[in-house]
């Protein structure tokens, strides 16, 4: 039986070799145009290349975001780009505006996923859906496990659920209150998250419609026995710490689901860690319920501003590590490292030098490289953080 | 163009003089519309047997509604109803696998913004499409240009802005362990002075303008374009929607000018345009 696929978002080419090395099976990516991450850094043709080259190399896939609403002054150009980024060797297209599941369907060898933005929750919508050639459906956030069983026993379509991450508050594609607040447009990729803004309601102050992250690493298990496909974690602008952690993370609970050991203790343990990376309080939202106070967020845009990640390797020779630096540590502080193989070395900081390898006593410049020796064979893109 | 009115209660008696087209939303099954029961639109439909009734049914459905949504479907096919504006598309499913007789409006909302989509929908056996609010003058010119679909757009009221299913007045008023009676509720970015209207009903939480939508200008460039026009009553006191809609009528019947009509209606309801003329951008980096 094929396992379910762990979906990871990658802002740029680093993210998406990341992302390839820590666990997850497929990536889903966002080119210059067309994306609902406009202000992403996003993939130019080139890398799109690279990047489905260094994923296929390791048999994951890659997907393209093309889930814009089209506006007609968008849509002149994007038939000459699906074919670049076919040739570019991307797996399947993510869309949310119907008139090119036809198109592409017709005229390239590729798979249609229809994007959670069309908000599709139930099972008469999914059979049209199917019928009209979508090869993978992302529901709506709002279904349910009921609805969820329901929608894969009888369909027997592939379906996508998200798993981890931020929460829209509103339906997905019925929101445009970035258009109203900001000018911004939410379904083209500008979403300015209004929801997060404080407001005044009526005589009261602080009112809030923000949402609590999501996390259903309780419900892994759960969703693979349903028949879940894919499993996606949400976050095309996160950093490559973030993805490296969440994602390992992640594989550790889906293969221990596979290997019937996924005991309470590695559980709560993962769960531990998967909680320390946010820097939100999180809930599985819709999952067993309605939605309701205790999955709202009401301390306004205060977020837990978390600095665990120290750096990333991103060059060596012999023993000397080329990093790029994220958060201050110092000579004699302890590290941790943790690597794609999943291993966590702990460590004294015992030298430190800039990029012309001269010593120095703190690493205090976020993005700056510096270098470090380190006895031990490390893969590259393995990461530093302060010791959990 | 026509003038589609969208009532907030069943006094169509009132505007009958003005338009004998009238849309509503389907009790339970719609997101920023008056509601009426099957039994309400029967009565409608008996007392008012020559009108055009629009229904909106465009809530997201889930699997727990789709059996009586099937029975409220296969009940409205048996009335003359002028067509149903869908948002999910388990309608457009179930009308065509059921092959009931109904005539369909794409009503996606927001996502209504493009002539490819509006063919798309016009292959599929729709009649109308329903334009999104967040589209220019310019941008709805071209969908006409390009499509022979029906074309509905939205040019005065408060237009439905986000729905979310979450409660998320109350569940705020609980947390604050407060009470709060108030059906329409007002909110007010901080440190802003626009609002913006807030409700809660069956089917969760929709935000609105807080200033009326006048796309008068707009209307009257459109005119020979569109096939209908909405003009929204809700939140709009009834005098004022009346005059605006008999300044409407007026117009049409070649009885005002097209600066005299502009006038009118800012005089009553202010100049606020939405995105008429206004690009909205989505990129923010250099």
């Amino acid at each position: 039986m094929k396992r379910v696929e762990l979906l990871s978002p990658a802002g740029d080419l680093e993210r998406l070799k990341i992302a390839c090395i820590y666990g997850a099976d497929a990536i889903y990516i966002g080119g210059q145009d067309y994306s609902l991450r406009a202000n992403a850094n996003n993939f130019s043709i080139e890398d799109i290349n690279e990047g489905c080259k260094f994923a296929h190399n390791l048999g994951k896939k890659v997907y393209l975001t093309l889930n814009i609403v089209f506006h007609n002054e968008d849509i002149s150009g994007v038939y000459d780009y699906i074919k670049l980024v076919v040739d570019a060797g991307i797996d399947a297209f993510i869309v949310s505006d119907l008139f090119l599941v036809n198109y592409i369907k017709k005229n390239f060898q590729v798979e249609v996923h229809l994007s959670t933005q069309l908000s599709v929750s139930n099972k008469e919508s999914v059979m049209f859906l199917k019928n009209l050639g979508v090869d993978r459906i992302v529901l709506a956030r709002e279904v349910g496990r009921n609805d969820l069983k329901e929608i894969i026993k009888e369909t027997k379509m592939d379906i996508e659920v998200f798993i981890h991450g931020a929460m829209c508050t509103f339906v997905s594609g019925r929101c445009v209150l970035s258009n109203y607040f900001t000018g911004r447009d939410s379904n083209r990729g500008g979403c300015a998250q209004v929801c997060r803004f404080c407001f005044d309601i009526n005589d009261e102050e602080n009112f809030s419609m923000a949402v609590k992250d999501l996390n259903m690493a309780r419900f892994i298990s759960d969703m693979i026995e349903l028949g879940v496909k894919s499993f996606k974690i949400e976050g095309r602008m996160r950093s490559p710490f973030y993805l490296a952690v969440v994602l390992s993370s992640y594989r550790r609970i889906i293969d221990a689901s596979y290997n019937h050991n996924l005991s309470d203790e590695i559980l709560e343990k993962e769960i531990k860690i998967l909680s320390r990376v946010s820097n939100r309080e999180n809930s599985s939202h819709f999952y067993l319920k309605d939605a309701d106070v205790s999955d709202q967020y009401y301390i306004g845009r205060g977020e837990a501003s978390n600095q665990d990640y120290l750096g990333i390797v991103v060059d060596k020779k012999d023993n000397i590590y080329t990093i790029r630096q994220r958060n201050y540590f110092k000579i004699h502080d302890k590290i941790e490292i943790i690597t794609p193989n999943m291993d966590i070395i702990s460590l004294d900081v015992t030298n430190l030098y800039n990029e012309k390898m001269e010593e120095i006593e703190v690493a205090n410049q976020a993005d700056s490289i510096i270098k470090m020796k380190i006895d031990l064979n490390l893969p590259l893109f393995s990461m530093i953080r302060v010791p959990y | 163009m026509k003038l589609l009115l969208k009532l907030k209660d069943q006094e169509f008696g009132n505007f009958l003089k003005f338009s004998s087209s009238f849309l509503i939303g389907l009790k339970d099954y719609s997101v920023g519309y008056s509601e009426f029961s099957i039994k309400d639109i029967k009565k409608i439909l008996e007392d008012y047997p020559d009108i055009e009734l629009f229904i909106s049914i465009n809530k997201n459905i889930f699997n727990k509604d789709l059996k009586d949504l099937e029975e409220k479907l296969k009940e409205l096919s048996k009335l003359k109803i002028k067509a149903i504006l869908f948002y999910d598309l388990s309608i457009l499913s179930l009308v065509t696998r059921l092959n009931l007789n109904i005539s369909l409006c794409y009503h996606q909302t927001h996502m209504v913004v493009n002539y490819n989509i509006c063919k798309f929908y016009k292959n599929l056996g729709c009649e109308y499409a329903f334009l999104s609010t967040e589209i220019m003058e310019s941008e709805m010119k071209e969908i006409s240009e390009k499509t022979d679909i029906k074309l509905l757009a939205y040019f005065i009221g408060h237009p439905v802005i986000s729905h979310s299913k979450r409660k998320l007045v109350s569940n705020f008023y609980n947390y604050k362990k407060k009470i709060n009676d108030k059906k329409i509720n007002i909110i007010k970015e901080k440190g802003k002075e626009r609002e913006y209207l807030i409700e809660e009903n069956s089917v969760g939480t929709n935000i609105y303008t807080g200033s009326v939508l006048n796309g008068t200008k707009a209307f009257i460039n459109l005119k020979d374009e569109l096939s209908y026009a909405v003009l929204d009553e809700t939140f709009i006191e009834k005098d004022v929607y009346l005059k605006i809609v008999s300044y409407y009528k007026d117009y049409l019947d070649g009885k005002l000018l097209d600066l005299k009509l502009e006038k009118r209606i800012e005089d009553l309801i202010g100049s606020y345009d939405g995105f008429f003329y206004q690009k909205t951008i989505y990129k923010v980096k250099k």
